[in-house]
């Protein structure tokens, strides 16, 4: 149970410290501070991609030391309690700007700040509406935290989301590591769980991402607000952290979630100034963001792509506005290139190509490899890239989920049955902009990757959209207009219902009922060989791996795919006496063979394990000597084998 | 004099009642709705209304029903 309190800890002293980052550059821009939730979304948002800079910065410098970076963390979170308290009595920007000018003279005022923003032409949404669909996502997010606090499992994030951070973090320094493809990758999001690593480990760091998710759910509702009013744009935030995707990624250290917060803040300040015509200081946030998207994933590439066609649009029907515009995109332009800049230049420096490993066409491929790496293969693109295919799109994906990265990054069904409500409803002003952006954004994801959990950035998006549906449902005849909301009722229940159902196995060691390593025996397939290799050979050792969950393993990891492919060293095997001699000569102590004993489930390059099989029918076989020999049945029916090999 | 009225028994007064109701609710989903204007804006067409329901209903259906496995 205290492991547990610390890793909140952990996640609370991120979060203070963000705040206290982030605090003062938005008052000295000042913007987004309307209110407290606008000023704590934007503060947060800004600082974490302040701090996450400024660990990127420490680890090109070669300071990554977790005391310095505690003691960071303790005066930046010391610094923002004092910011908070000293701020606790005084009005808000909007309460200010209700004060008539020089007399002092309050008038008339909402009791509450966020209330000026309830003042739209329809009316508000009843109670019952606003406080039952909270709750329900009050309930998913429970669910989410639940399994949140359980040690990683999520194979992506043991590869690369925190086997990098971990590795960065070991060697004190951002390093250069030629056998992981993902290194070179655009790395803010992994800076954030370096930090919780630093504090705490796998679940602080797992942690931020389900904080996250939650940032994303109130970034929604800045970013729906000046479009539907606040009380509405509580339920579009709300149905953010909702859908299936978003809420389950928020129980792993992944990045899709870090993503769409991004877009969405970017989205959200681009909005206040070219619609709103608000001060153009909020260019200077939305380059941030923008920057800090295009820090955690090339997919943020995309999205400004789809940002821009609007803007193109605008300036060529609003000539007024076309100073304004090229003004934004020269500031948002430098401000991205800032805080993004350097992952690209150093991917360029390490591979000759600022986005490695993709469009290798166009830069060349990477000396290192023997191998093309097509940019777009037909494979990650099941529906073609044809008419029909575009238009029939929304319905696969949302039918069809496991076709596009699998259903525990599905969308859900709320937006296929409610955004083709926009055919019946008014226009609104802002949100033709939205849903702009949200197509541009899809049609390029249909002609790119069509991968469903890279759909997140436009959830926020669709968002708005269903709202401004739902509000003008109620012009319906009362029938039809129970009949459908009693359905998305119905379905916004099921989805708040599933993140807690998911939750019941990880619940007794997020209660701390079960210890972590309990947990990771019975779930982790990795675990029985990391704990072996951990406590006899520790941080030393050299393992070559044939699967690609690292992160358990105290020691340097090689994944044995890229390994050969970069070296081609099973073809330097003449004679089968000679794999342990070769790979001893290259600076490799261990072995960790793996097979898939089904077909069902992951599957292994069998080149190692046929090589060390082949070692082992010659005299020559006692040079690798067995450590560990185990099974491990997998959820989906599959069943692993697992050898851990030392090279005599 | 007055006219005698003549007695009606409770159950004659009840069907119509509730045929009342039923035509209503027959006429009121069919037949264009004037409901209190909301914002000033008018009411949606019953039957573009009824179009986003079904829409709504089917489509949730189909998507729950496959998630379940009774679809392929």
């Amino acid at each position: 149970m205290l492991a547990q309190l610390f890793s909140f800890l952990s996640l609370a002293t991120i979060a203070l410290a963000s705040y206290g980052l982030g605090r003062p550059i938005v008052r000295a821009l000042g913007v987004g501070q309307e209110d407290r939730l606008s000023t704590a979304v934007w503060s947060l948002a800004t600082g974490l991609i302040v701090a996450g800079t400024a660990l990127a910065a420490l680890g090109l410098a070669g300071l990554l030391y977790a005391p310095l970076i505690g003691v960071f963390s303790l005066t930046a979170s010391f610094w923002a309690i004092g910011q908070i308290l000293s701020e606790a009595g005084k009005p808000t920007a909007s309460a200010e700007a209700l004060v008539e000018g020089g007399s002092g003279r309050p008038r008339p005022r909402p009791s509450d700040p966020s209330d000026e923003f309830a003042r739209t032409p329809w009316a508000s949404p009843p109670r019952w509406l606003r406080r039952g669909v909270l709750l329900l996502a009050g309930l998913a997010c429970l669910g989410s935290l639940v399994s949140a606090m359980a040690p990683p499992t999520a194979g992506d994030a043991l590869c690369y989301h925190l086997e990098l951070p971990k590795t960065f973090l070991a060697d004190h320094a951002i390093r250069y590591l030629p056998y992981s493809e993902n290194s070179t990758y655009p790395l803010l999001t992994e800076m954030w769980y370096l930090w919780g690593l630093a504090i705490d480990g796998g679940v602080a760091a797992q942690l931020v991402h389900w904080g996250l998710g939650v940032l994303l759910g109130l970034a929604t509702v800045v970013l729906a607000t000046p479009v539907v009013g606040r009380p509405w744009a509580w339920i579009a935030g709300a149905l953010v952290v909702l859908v299936p995707g978003v809420n389950n990624q928020m129980t792993a250290p992944l990045n899709d979630v870090a993503l769409a917060l991004l877009t969405t803040a970017a989205v959200a300040a681009w909005w206040r100034v070219v619609v709103a015509g608000e001060s153009r200081r909020w260019f200077v946030l939305a380059g941030l963001a923008a920057g800090g998207a295009l820090g955690t994933k090339y997919l943020a590439m995309l999205f400004l792509a789809a940002l821009a066609i609007p803007s193109a649009w605008a300036f060529c029907r609003h000539a007024h506005r076309r100073r304004v515009l090229l003004e934004g995109v020269a500031i948002v332009a430098v401000v991205a290139a800032s805080v993004a800049g350097p992952w690209y230049v150093r991917a360029a420096w390490h591979r000759g190509n600022p986005v490695y490993p993709f469009l290798s066409e166009v830069f060349g491929s990477d000396p290192g490899t023997t191998e093309e790496h097509e940019t777009l293969p037909e494979s990650k693109s099941p529906l073609g890239r044809s008419l029909a295919g575009a238009l029939s799109a929304p319905w696969h994906v949302t039918m069809q989920p496991e076709r596009f990265g699998g259903r525990g990054h599905q969308l859900g069904v709320i937006w296929l049955a409610a955004v083709p409500g926009v055919l019946f409803t008014r226009r609104l002003r802002g949100l033709g902009v939205l849903a702009g952006v949200g197509l541009a954004y899809c049609v390029l994801w249909y002609l790119l990757r069509q991968n469903v959990r890279f759909l997140l950035p436009a959830v926020p998006l669709a968002a708005v959209v269903a709202v401004w549906v739902w509000i003008e449902m109620r012009r319906f005849p009362a029938l039809p207009r129970w009949l459908a909301g009693a359905t998305f009722a119905a379905a916004l229940g099921a989805y708040a219902l599933i993140p807690l159902a998911r939750a019941r196995g990880q619940l007794p060691v997020a209660l701390g009922l079960e210890s972590r390593d309990e947990y990771l025996l019975r779930h982790e397939p990795t675990w029985q060989a990391a704990e072996v290799m951990n406590q006899w050979f520790g941080p030393n050792a050299h393992l070559l791996s044939q699967d690609y969950r690292a992160f358990d393993f105290e020691c340097r990891v090689t994944r044995e795919n890229v390994y050969r492919r970069r070296t081609g060293y099973d073809r330097t095997i003449a004679d089968p006496a000679d794999l342990s001699r070769t790979l001893r000569r290259a600076g490799f102590t261990h072995l960790l063979l793996a097979e898939n004993l089904t077909d069902r489930g992951a599957q292994y390059d069998p080149t190692l394990a046929r090589l060390a099989e082949a070692q082992w029918s010659t005299p020559a076989g006692d040079a690798l000597l067995p450590l560990v020999d185990y099974r491990f049945p997998d959820p989906d029916g599959g069943l692993r084998r697992y050898r851990l090999v030392m090279l005599r | 004099m007055i006219a005698p009225l003549e007695q009606m028994d409770a159950e004659t007064t009840e069907t119509r009642r509730r045929l009342r109701l039923a035509r209503r609710l027959v006429a009121s989903t069919f037949f264009q709705h004037r409901p209190e204007p909301i914002e000033n804006a008018p009411p949606i067409p019953a039957w573009r209304a009824w179009v986003f329901a079904a829409w709504v209903v089917i489509v949730t259906g189909v998507y729950f029903a496959t998630m379940l496995g009774l679809l392929q």
